[in-house]
């Protein structure tokens, strides 16, 4: 079996499950990567591959709940599986309204657990390709020039090059120039995908 | 060489008596006397004063003296009681053996002139004054051995400062009093005022009472600038100091207070470019040692630009948001930062505070409650309600908050051997469990049932550290109050208790609340027992029996009875069926039980239910004996 190129961060300040946790992930091939508080985990490079976290809830400083809001805010989008020794229901619904995957209760099963790093890391991996797309598209779009970015705008409304001329006070040609560049360097072909490339990257259209 | 050597130590033995004698007279105790031309009340001899005293406490390890002589001519400026003093100070100096003369101003010189004997005049002297560059008056020296230090009032940095910290306020009051130092100031500020400012509106409060100043003041509009100079006395000849004039001031009104001088600063004033005493107080300290020293106070020279600064008060700064300001000059001086400190952090001091307060409070409760405790017990037939609630509060609380702090404790290593386990069992699926790592986890599990195990005896640690005294306890009084605690709740359940006990007193050697405890819970359990049952069978009795120096304590129900399967470890810590608890309170009875060497057990009966029992040893009753 090869290593798997995820990464699974176990932060929980209880040295034994520090120690026997790992082991499990370890078992089945994991990469792990263990913190026992949350502030050591924030001083940690941000992970831009895809991972999940196992949190322990009732940590000592930041507690869990505290972790997941701060890494939420930094637009970390590790999923999280929350373990817990003694949370109830009513922790359980807070942690998953917020995004979690699973909350597990100790002692916990190691198929429970697996089942929700899998999930987690599924997860993670639908963000990370849509992530990574997305930043295609702004490369690509980034090396589009000013003007060209105007007229892309223009474009994707479906006007005409000639009504595009008249906008942006140019001649007709130069609006041709542009389109070929702008469909050259976006590796398009019909108005319908550069639509669909500006929905994706959130461009707006100007007001007519 | 050798007769050379001789004639050199000779000459050196000789001559040490010659430079020996003024060094002695050097350790000799310095006197210096001080003569101030206002009285003591002035603010700023004070600061100047203690300064000094600051500086020859860090700085000048010999022994020295101080007089200090307080003309008061604002008061009385009679030219024949400036006589009268002097014929006393002269006389009373006479034969003092003075090494240095300090007068401060204002405008003293003169009077020393006039008035002071040969002895004082000749004295090395240091004369401390405000600079009158502006009012012809240049009678700063006594004679050439006089050092002079002149602060300078800048009136007209001052006002810069002022419209530069507020460029859109319009108007500037000048506030001074009415003595000849407040007149003069008065005018050096408002000449500076009226040359920098033309535009702006200068409005003059000089020479009139404290009552119509304070008036004025009241209906200052906003955006104006107030500088107030010195104001020594008013209009009506009542004596004011400058910081008790600003204090007065500040009150009546919230605009910025500039002032000259840094004598003010605890009274409300804003800040300003001002002369400050404390530096002059510092400087004539190390001139006088100088002179102490030998140092001719004519060669010493004293920059007058050294002794003003920008000095702001930073809680003032911070009231305005200011405190960061760019136009407040870089190297400025910024009093009562720290105490503002305070100021900010109130909020978590008093909070501080209130913990500690409540904190105390609470250990007085505490130790007040646990006396009221044992006071209760003794007067128990009249206080019973109180008590009967306290043990019970006191005995839910322990079980609850032990099995809350147990099933935490014990959740970890339980969490932690099972994923060790299950990954063991992982590796060897995969086949990838090589002896290292089959060496790592069994130590896991080890260690982590090693501390499962630890968590478990320090229960029955804790159990043991509560042996306590045994008394002579009555049990069938005991018996009567643990059915009282329970009347409610079995009403409520609607079982019936019946007590059946032995007609004797009967005395055991016993700790009270412990014996309560394990009744407590047998009757608890059974209760529990009986929730699936009957009403008519709702029944829990409560026997004695007495015999051979030992009595037997019995509780029966007609519930379910015990489950065969915990029969064996029913007095193990863990053993339970029920849905809730620990299963710990029938082991914490058997430990208080092995604890008063008597047993404990329980059967089920023939005819349903279960009778759980104690035996303990009678009162005057030893088993070896």
């Amino acid at each position: 079996m090869t290593q798997k190129d995820e990464k699974i961060f176990v932060i929980d300040d209880d040295d034994s499950v520090r120690r026997s946790l790992p082991l499990l992930l370890k078992a089945s091939d994991y990469d792990v990567e263990i913190f026992s508080s949350s502030e050591e985990f924030l001083n940690r490079d941000q992970f831009n591959g895809t991972g999940c976290i196992i949190l322990d809830i009732n940590l000592e400083g930041k507690s869990g709940f505290d972790l997941q809001e701060e890494l939420t805010k930094k637009q970390y989008s590790l999923p999280i599986v929350f373990i817990t020794g003694k949370g109830g229901v009513h922790e359980s619904v807070r942690a998953l309204k917020k995004g979690a995957i699973d909350f597990l209760q100790k002692p916990f099963d190691d198929e429970e657990l697996l089942d929700a790093v899998e999930e987690a890391l599924t997860k993670s991996n639908e963000i990370k390709k849509e992530f990574d797309q997305l930043k295609k598209l702004q490369d690509l779009l980034s090396n589009l020039t000013d003007r060209e970015l105007e007229v892309f705008k223009y474009v994707i409304t479906g006007m005409l090059n000639k009504q595009i001329a008249y906008k942006l006070n140019i001649a007709e040609h130069t609006v041709k120039l542009h389109r070929g560049k702008i469909t050259e360097k976006l590796g398009v072909k019909s108005v319908a995908e550069l639509v669909r490339i500006a929905e994706k990257a959130g461009i707006s259209y100007p007001n007519q | 060489m050798y007769s050379r050597l001789k004639i050199y130590l000779v000459a050196i033995f000789l001559s040490i008596p010659v430079f020996a004698s003024p060094a002695l007279e050097e350790d000799e105790t310095k006197n210096i006397l001080f003569i101030c031309s206002m009285n003591e009340g002035i603010v700023a001899y004070q600061m100047i004063l203690d300064n000094f005293k600051n500086l020859l406490l860090e700085e000048y390890a010999k022994p020295y003296k101080l007089f200090i002589e307080y003309l008061d001519v604002g008061k009385f400026p009679d030219l024949s009681y400036q006589e009268y003093l002097f014929e006393r100070f002269n006389k009373k100096y006479m034969g003092a053996d003075l090494d240095l003369l300090i007068v401060i101003g204002p405008r003293i010189i003169p009077i020393i002139k006039n008035f002071a004997s040969e002895h004082l005049k000749n004295l090395p002297t240091i004369s401390l004054d405000f600079n009158y560059a502006s009012d012809n008056y240049d009678e700063y020296s006594l004679h050439s051995n006089t050092t002079e230090i002149l602060a300078t009032i800048d009136a007209k940095k001052n006002i810069e400062l002022a419209f530069k910290i507020f460029p859109d306020y319009s108007t500037l009051y000048v506030v001074s009093g009415a003595t000849t130092l407040d007149n003069f100031l008065n005018k050096v500020t408002l000449d500076a005022a009226h040359e920098l400012y033309s535009s702006k509106k200068i409005v003059n409060l000089a020479n009139i009472p404290m009552e119509t100043v304070l008036d004025r003041v009241s209906q200052i509009p906003e955006k104006s600038i107030i500088v107030v100079t010195t104001f020594t006395a008013d209009a009506n000849n009542v004596t004011y100091s400058t910081p008790e004039a600003i204090r007065l001031i500040s009150k009546e009104t919230s605009e910025p207070i500039f002032v000259l001088l840094d004598t003010p600063f605890e009274e409300g004033a804003f800040g300003g470019y001002v002369a400050s005493m404390k530096i002059v107080g510092f400087e004539t300290g190390r001139t006088a040692i100088k002179i102490l020293n030998g140092e001719s106070p004519k060669s010493i020279k004293v920059d007058p630009d050294y002794l003003n600064k920008y000095i702001f008060d930073w809680r003032e700064l911070k009231k305005r948001g200011l405190e960061e300001s760019e136009l407040i000059p870089a190297g400025s001086i910024l009093l009562h930062q720290e105490y503002d400190f305070i100021d900010t952090n109130k909020w978590l001091i008093s909070g501080a505070l209130l913990f500690i307060i409540l904190q105390t409070l609470l250990i007085v409760n505490l130790v007040r409650s646990n006396r009221k405790q044992i006071a209760t017990t003794k007067k128990l037939v009249k206080t019973e309600d109180r008590y009967r609630e306290l043990v019970r509060e006191d005995r839910i609380l322990r079980m609850s908050e032990l099995t809350a702090s147990l099933s935490h404790e014990l959740n970890q290593p339980l969490t932690a051997i099972r994923n060790s386990a299950q990954a063991g069992l992982r590796f060897m699926k995969t086949g990838n469990l090589n002896p290292e790592m089959m060496d790592e986890i069994l130590q896991n599990i080890v260690e982590d049932d090693k501390r499962a195990s630890e968590v478990l005896s320090s229960i029955r640690r804790l159990l043991k550290i509560e042996k306590r005294e045994k008394q002579k306890v009555n049990l069938n009084q005991l018996i009567k109050q643990v059915a009282d605690i329970f009347k409610g709740e079995l009403k409520i359940k609607n079982i019936n208790l019946h007590l059946n006990l032995s007609e004797n007193l009967v005395y055991v050697s016993a700790d009270r609340t412990q014996i309560q405890q394990v009744l407590l819970n047998f009757v608890s359990n059974a209760a529990q027992a009986m929730e699936e049952v009957k009403d008519d069978k709702r029944v829990i009795e409560i026997f004695e029996e007495t015999g051979n120096n030992k009595v037997i304590v019995s509780v029966r129900d007609y519930g379910t009875g015990i489950d065969e399967t915990i029969k064996s470890n029913l007095f193990k810590p863990f053993a339970t069926t029920k849905e809730k608890g620990f299963g710990i309170g029938l082991a914490i009875s058997k430990t208080i039980i092995d604890e008063h060497e008597g047993k404990i057990w329980a059967e089920n009966n023939p005819d349903g239910g279960a009778t759980f029992s104690f035996q303990l040893n009678l009162w005057d009753y030893d088993p070896k004996g």
